[in-house]
């Protein structure tokens, strides 16, 4: 039992115990689930303190033989690509959780549901061998379903199917890549080391289908156009905590899954389809970003603007090199942290409010000044604004792209798209916060303590990573240098 | 050791986090602190100035630390002093300084008092950054701060639907020229893999970039200048910006960051430089934007917009030296029109404290009780019109006169028809605002002049105004400050310089002559003209043609994008691709109903299918006996 | 007293078990049935460990453990039961009072 087992099941005990309250003392549980959250990010904090960063080597490593027939193993390790995934995981957890605290209905179980899900998405940071990879991966469907489909808002049983049955499908196509990449390692392995050693073998026709196969599963998650629409509708309907973690968390995982596998495992078909992936990345940046545009529910608009975002990470990454990476990374991170700010904020005044129509309010600026302020500065840091963390990324994706000359033009078409951006942001806050204030509004109150509690860590780190961007870069580069390594032609 | 000059852009960030975070328990709500910073930030400067002046400091020198690394390459943060800079740096600081000060009792009654002085101070911080850039990056962090400063200062009074709609506009449209802004940092990290002003300046030297690549980067980096300098065409946000309050408007939208368009033309020189056609779209550029921004101005009434007008008019011309190669004289008219232009709006924020209108037709006959802005508001007119020995004079004589040397007729025709038109809207201004009699008594009542912490900026700002053209030519400090090696030497043109004074003083005779004696006459020539009027009163319909043309369109495609996502990709794709899972059981139902009941009889079927579970385990164990049976025997 | 004695009585013990769960609509006679169903098994077990092992206590230790299963099912089936009747009024095995319909 080594280190990364105990940080992937500490918050599944921690649910286990939950489980055991008596469910009338509310308080209780919230204070545990906040605690073991808060543990975990701890565990997380120690990780990184005495993680060795300048070499890419895979540390901490936990490998045992778990099902001796079919050489699976439980295979858990960390290096520089899953590190700040794990840590953004864990922080984000514990927020949500924090958030979470005005929940009344079925308190037991929504904690229990949340600290699972942060297991299953350890798991999925951490696991290294496919088959585990799978099951983790799989297993972040069932809590986010009841977590959605229990605590969401009007149209939650449709929102939480759509989002299961499209993220099935996308799963089962994933699935017959890792049982093809099985079956194509001479001693049948899910073993991702072993794996890598062994892929020079592989000719460029299987390799495609496989890189097929596992795109369509992470394209679901990340969302890459045209399998997005769950996520406007999952994101509406999710209750804020949920959406917080949704679009931190969980979209993050489709591109680490596309980066640590599809890319490092399928070298010649990731040369191949690189443009592809470019030009899919930037249909991505502009559709999400009109669409934004075009919005009157705050959260969709959100939710669209997360699509825009992660199109600059698969654009950063479509470069094949280790600024579009490192771009990729911090954007990754830091769409986490911006977003779930964002998200947090929505979900402070659609508490008061009941609406997030755009059109509803006017002028609430003067009235509730410190929310006003808080949305404000997370807007601009989506928009990425310079010395907000937002920018840093944005623009290595785009300077790791803007290289490789046949993504000229795809560059130059996706800057389109900061311009939009600040242009829906920009509506937004004009219509909500500025001009005459409606007068329906004047009991509106603003942020109390506990909200002030989980925005703020948020804020100091979109700052913190905005002004200090080595912070996140100096961990990843040497994994990211090998990882780019790996796709070089040998 | 020159690290310690980076304390000049710090100390604002300081107090404007100290404001923000604290300044509601400060005395004056840490205005002092804001005042106090910038101040030392001026000492600082002036500290560097003498150094330079008396040759301790040897420039350039530039200093710089990693701000983070990606893979092979290295980002930095530095700081470079060079004359341009440290001369930008000596007036931002001297015109904050003098702004804040102002402000004091300007903004002394505006709710959010304290965000106020924050913004200021986080402003001057990203101008003096900006301005002691070493770096392509660094430069654009400090353009895009200041972009985000000037959103927050436009829309300050959020409570008016107005100022927010001109915020908005004024991001939006400098963020559009930014896009090439952008683009050109992607495309100088592409051809020479630094941002660093130096080295870049080197691999120029020693002509490791194609002038193509020269060409190409030069015209992106203009586009970020016609938006931040407000060149025609993205000019449309600067009039509309003067819905901030007015020391805002002379700090940011007057002195500081509308010339750090120039300014990066001026940082980027050496790639326009190499590429001459890029050189004569500036030069077009900012010839047109002078002429029709001042075209403009000779219609409007609102006293800040008529400045603001004249703002983008000058910076046409700054632009239009660089494009002449008159590089020295863009950056000397960059720092003597800072020095009058703050004054004519820090007066005209006097005169609308004491009117509290912004109307120049309810105005009239001020000077009468606002003695020195009237003669403070007069000394910026003289310089702006480029009346001989005034600072506006030496600069603009100077563009023109290398416009003419230069062989660019057209565009020197251009200048003086615009320094006619000048002079005419200036006289104008001033004589519907302080001369003539009062049109409304009751205003003209209850005007004062304002007190000390705003009329001694203006008498401090009137010095430079007045004097600084005169003593850095005869000083020969233009040259000696603004320099670009290479370039042709000016020549003298006793003829250019002839027809330009002209123009402008038969500006002044026809302004002075129509306002505000011959108000009635100008009345009838309105209406007799009325076409004419209107499409100068209106901009020239530019704002509705791009609200038509771009801004529509773009909320079209959006709608267009979102309705292809609800219904084309949602409905039809999605919950089509499910809807034809859903057909497939229907098939399976059919055939439930249909084949099986044939085939089998209906009884039966009815019989076994009627969902009791002891049935089903009856079937079971016949099966499982019929099983053991067939087993056994 | 021979094995099969032992065998004919369990034969007829789990036939009229099985005749009940299949028969009676009453689920509290069912679970009754299953239980004789169980019995019947126990006696197997006995059975033949007393006759064909006997200085070896594996058969009655089995048949303890399907007691105390039977206990547990009991339980567990009596309260489903009872729940079941609270909720639809009967405790019928019929449809349209199941709860999967």
């Amino acid at each position: 039992m080594g280190v990364l087992s105990a940080l992937t099941f500490l918050p599944l005990v921690g649910g286990l115990v939950i489980l055991c309250v008596p469910g009338e003392k509310k308080f209780l549980i919230r204070v545990l689930a906040a605690i073991v959250s808060g543990l975990t990010f701890a565990a997380t904090v120690w990780l990184w303190a005495h993680m060795n960063t300048a070499v890419a080597d895979f540390q901490f490593v936990d490998r045992w033989s778990w099902i001796p027939a079919f050489h699976i193993h439980f295979f858990l390790a960390v290096d520089g690509l899953s590190l700040p995934l794990v840590m953004l995981t864990t922080l984000l957890t514990l927020l949500a959780v924090m958030s979470s605290f005005a929940i009344e209905l079925r308190v037991k179980e929504y904690f229990f549901f949340f600290l699972f899900l942060e297991t299953a998405m350890l798991g999925v940071f951490l696991a290294l061998d496919l088959f585990l990879f799978y099951i983790f991966w799989e297993l972040t469907l069932i809590p986010m379903f009841f977590l959605i489909g229990i605590w969401g808002g009007p149209k939650k049983e449709y929102a939480s199917l759509k989002f299961f049955l499209f993220t099935l499908f996308g799963s089962v196509f994933m699935l017959v890549g890792i049982l093809a990449l099985y079956f194509s390692s001479a001693p049948h392995t899910f073993d991702f080391t072993e794996l890598l050693a062994q892929n020079s073998l592989w000719t460029r026709q299987l390799q495609l289908w496989i890189f097929l196969g596992l795109y369509l599963g992470f394209a679901v998650k990340i969302p890459i156009f045209p399998f997005h629409t769950w996520l406007p509708l999952a994101h509406v309907e999710a209750p804020t905590a949920v959406s917080v973690i949704l679009a931190g968390v969980l979209l993050k995982m489709g591109l680490y899954g596309l980066m640590r596998f599809s890319f490092a495992l399928l070298p010649i078909a990731t040369r191949e389809l690189a443009f592809a992936l470019a030009v899919v990345a930037t249909v991505n940046i502009l559709y999400g970003a009109f669409c934004s545009l075009a919005q009157t529910d705050i959260k969709r608009m959100i939710a669209y603007s997360s699509i825009n975002h992660m199109g600059y990470a698969l654009l950063g990454m479509a470069s094949m090199s280790v600024l579009g990476f490192s771009g990729a990374i911090l954007q990754m991170v830091n769409h986490g942290i911006i977003t779930g700010l964002l998200f947090l904020l929505v979900g402070v005044l659609y508490d008061r409010a009941h609406t997030r129509d755009l059109h509803a309010f006017g002028g609430i600026g003067a009235q509730v000044p410190v929310y006003t302020g808080f949305m404000t500065f997370a807007c601009f840091a989506s928009m990425g604004l310079p010395l907000l963390s937002g920018f840093v990324g944005e623009f290595l994706c785009f300077l790791g792209a803007f290289q490789v000359p046949h993504y000229r033009l795809l560059t130059g078409l996706s800057l389109i798209a900061i311009l939009i951006t600040a242009a829906f942001f920009l509506v937004m806050i004009k219509k909500v916060f500025l001009g005459p204030l409606n007068p329906k509004w004047e009991r509106l109150t603003d942020m109390d303590g506990r909200e002030l509690l989980t925005a703020v860590p948020l804020v100091i780190l979109t700052i913190a990573f905005g002004i200090w961007p080595a912070a996140l870069l100096q961990p990843v580069t040497a994994t990211l240098t090998h990882m780019v390594d790996l796709l070089k032609i040998p | 050791m020159i690290e310690y000059a980076v304390l000049i852009a710090l100390l604002p960030l300081l107090s404007a986090i100290l404001i923000f975070f604290f300044g509601r328990w400060l005395p004056m709500k840490g205005a002092w602190l804001g005042i106090l910073a910038v101040a030392a930030s001026l000492v600082l400067s002036i500290d560097l100035f003498m150094r330079f002046m008396d040759g301790s400091l040897v420039t350039p020198v530039w200093s710089s630390w990693t701000w983070f690394t990606a893979g092979i390459y290295r980002f930095e943060v530095g700081i470079l002093l060079d004359e341009a800079s440290i001369v930008m740096l000596l007036m931002v600081s001297t015109v904050s300084l003098l702004v804040q000060i102002y402000s004091l009792s300007y903004m002394s009654d505006a709710p959010h008092f304290k965000r106020f002085y924050a913004y200021l101070s986080l402003f001057t911080f990203s101008m003096l950054g900006l301005v002691m850039a070493n770096n392509y990056l660094q430069f654009f962090v400090g353009w895009e701060l200041m972009g985000a400063c000037s959103y927050f200062l436009i829309s300050f009074e959020f409570e008016r639907e107005a100022a927010g709609a001109a915020g908005n506009k004024a991001f939006l449209t400098t963020r559009l020229g930014d896009l090439g802004f952008y683009a050109g940092l992607l495309t100088i990290f592409y051809v020479s893999g630094t941002f660093n002003f130096i080295q870049i300046q080197e691999h120029l030297r020693d002509g490791y970039i194609s002038s193509h690549m020269c060409y190409i980067i030069a015209l992106l980096m203009f586009c970020g200048s016609v938006g931040k300098s407000a060149q025609f065409p993205l000019h449309v946000w600067l009039p509309d910006a003067m819905e901030g309050p007015t020391p805002v408007s002379a700090l940011i939208h007057a002195a500081t960051m509308v010339a750090a368009g120039v300014f990066l033309v001026a940082r980027a020189y050496g790639f326009f430089v190499a590429a001459p056609d890029a050189l004569q779209i500036v030069a077009w550029v900012g010839g047109i934007t002078a002429v029709f921004a001042a075209t403009m101005a000779i219609t409007e009434n609102d006293i800040k917009k008529v400045l603001a007008y004249s703002t983008i008019s000058q910076l046409g011309y700054m632009i239009m030296a660089m494009g002449v190669l008159a590089y020295p004289a863009g950056l000397f008219h960059l720092t003597t029109h800072a020095a009058f232009k703050a004054l004519l709006f820090l007066a005209a924020g006097s005169v609308i404290h004491a009117a509290h209108t912004n109307d120049m037709t309810k105005m009239g006959s001020l000077s009468k009780q606002l003695l020195l802005t009237t003669i403070t508001f007069f000394c910026g007119t003289l310089s702006l019109i480029g009346f001989p020995l005034t600072s506006g004079y030496y600069s603009k004589e100077m563009i023109l006169n290398s416009a003419f040397t230069g062989g660019h007729f057209v565009l020197f025709g251009i200048g003086c028809f615009t320094a006619f038109l000048t002079a005419f809207y200036m006289t104008r201004a001033f004589g519907l605002t302080f001369l003539g009699t009062p049109r409304e008594r009751d205003r003209f009542a209850h005007a004062h002049e304002s007190p000390w912490s705003m009329t001694l900026p203006l008498l401090l700002l009137s010095i430079p105004a007045l004097g600084l053209g005169l003593v850095m030519t005869s000083s020969g400090l233009v040259d000696k400050f603004f320099g670009w090696p290479g370039l042709p030497a000016t020549v003298e043109s006793h003829k250019a310089g002839a027809i330009a004074v002209g123009s402008g003083l038969a500006g002044i005779v026809l302004g002075g002559i129509l306002y505000p004696g011959q108000l009635p006459f100008v009345g009838r020539l309105a209406v007799r003209f009325s076409p004419l009027y209107r499409l100068l009163q209106r901009k020239y319909y530019i704002d509705e043609l791009y609200g038509f043309l771009f801004i529509r369109r773009t909320v079209d495609l959006a709608h267009v994008a979102n309705w292809f996502d609800a219904y084309v990709i949602d409905r039809v794709f999605v919950d089509g691709f499910g809807k034809i899972v859903d057909q497939l059981s229907v098939v399976k139902r059919w055939v439930n109903d249909h084949v099986r009941e044939n085939v089998f009889s209906d009884a039966l079927a009815r019989r076994l299918q009627n969902s009791l579970a002891q049935n089903y385990l009856l079937v079971m164990t016949l099966g499982f006996v019929m099983f053991v049976l067939w087993r056994v025997f | 007293m021979t094995l099969y004695h032992f065998l004919i009585l369990s034969v007829l013990l789990f036939s009229i078990g099985l005749y009940g769960v299949l028969s009676r609509r009453n689920i509290l006679s069912v679970l009754m049935s299953i239980e004789l169903m169980f019995n019947a098994a126990n006696i197997n077990f006995v059975a033949f460990n007393y006759f064909r092992y006997p200085g070896q206590v594996w058969g009655m230790g089995f048949a303890i453990f399907v007691i105390t299963l039977a206990a547990a099912e009991a339980v567990v089936g009596l309260s489903l039961i009872l729940a079941g009747a609270r909720h639809f009024g009967s405790s019928s095995t019929r449809p349209g009072t199941a709860p999967h319909d």
